[in-house]
């Protein structure tokens, strides 16, 4: 069977973005009494998942 | 009726009806999936009304994420490239659920518990289904799609419990959504959801997955002491 091409690359690429998401999670739910955590864990996660939103997979893998 | 099970070495033998509904329910699941988080994550993330409740939206948007990108992966072992998906306009999608865009707190909270749940019974069709990897990724996806269904549930639960003016915007919420996931089920008469289930693909007719889902909603919308919205007015398929 042929993959498409990049099936694995993106595969990859989305694997990383999702586990930053949740590590940014976890930390600010540990902390959420640490306001400066809390705001950092949602920026991070914010500029991650506009990224995934944007879809420029080209951009990604290149 | 196809029985047999296809692991990812037999796909190219299989009948080309069977592999163009694999890749067609493949892509579709992956729009659909990648199609929550374009509706909310915008105004969301930064607009939910804790910080507690943003974070809730940034996880739930990546357990979505990474369900598109497990669809994603079984379409392009198949040879389907699904990435044009990620970046389509809300406009563009398969599913008219997802074509807008949610803007309040109220439909984040409803879409969780009505749109979700739409989710969920689309995930169960594939169930020990004949496509083995396809059956083998859902444990996990569905257990994550219960926890938004729940948060959802819960959410609305307790915004019709508030009180006149939030039980309002609550229902206005639900009068929007209801038919939406009514129309998510297809049409009653459809050949290709009959072809689904001659290859094993999928289980329940369109008909009966809608019912079943109606019959769970409606008790629920009735158990927070809010209207259920009539089933006919605004709506696509039947």
């Amino acid at each position: 069977m042929t993959q498409a091409p990049n099936t694995v690359e993106l595969d990859e690429h989305l694997k990383d973005c999702i586990t930053a998401v949740h590590r940014a999670v976890g930390q600010a739910i540990s902390n959420i009494e640490d306001e400066k955590v809390v705001d950092q864990a949602l920026q991070d996660c914010r500029e991650v998942l506009d990224m995934v939103m944007e879809g420029k997979v080209s951009d990604w893998l290149s | 009726m196809f029985t047999d099970k296809v692991e990812l070495k037999d796909f190219e033998k299989m009948d080309p009806e069977y592999q163009d509904l694999l890749k067609r329910v493949l892509a579709i699941q992956c729009d659909c999936e990648i199609g929550g988080p374009h509706l909310y994550l915008e105004d969301m993330l930064p607009k939910a009304p804790s910080k507690l409740d943003q974070l809730v939206v940034a996880r739930t948007a990546a357990e979505e994420v990474d369900h598109y990108r497990k669809m994603a992966r079984l379409a392009g072992d198949v040879g389907e490239d699904v990435s044009y998906v990620l970046s389509w306009p809300n406009q563009k999608r398969y599913v008219e659920a997802f074509r807008g865009r949610i803007t309040t707190w109220e439909d984040f909270a409803v879409f969780g518990f009505l749109i979700d749940r739409v989710g969920r019974y689309q995930l169960e069709e594939f169930e020990d289904c004949s496509y083995v990897p396809l059956a083998t990724i859902l444990p996990t996806m569905e257990q994550e799609e219960v926890g938004h269904i729940d948060f959802g549930t819960n959410l609305t639960r307790e915004m019709a419990g508030k009180g006149d003016e939030s039980r309002e915007r609550v229902q206005k919420a639900i009068d929007y959504w209801y038919v939406k996931g009514l129309d998510m089920f297809g049409r009653n008469e459809s050949r290709r959801s009959e072809r689904y289930r001659y290859w094993g693909l999928k289980r329940r007719t369109n008909a009966e997955q809608r019912q079943q889902y109606t019959d769970e909603v409606n008790a629920l919308i009735e158990d927070m002491g809010l209207t259920i919205p009539d089933p006919n007015e605004g709506r696509l398929y039947a």
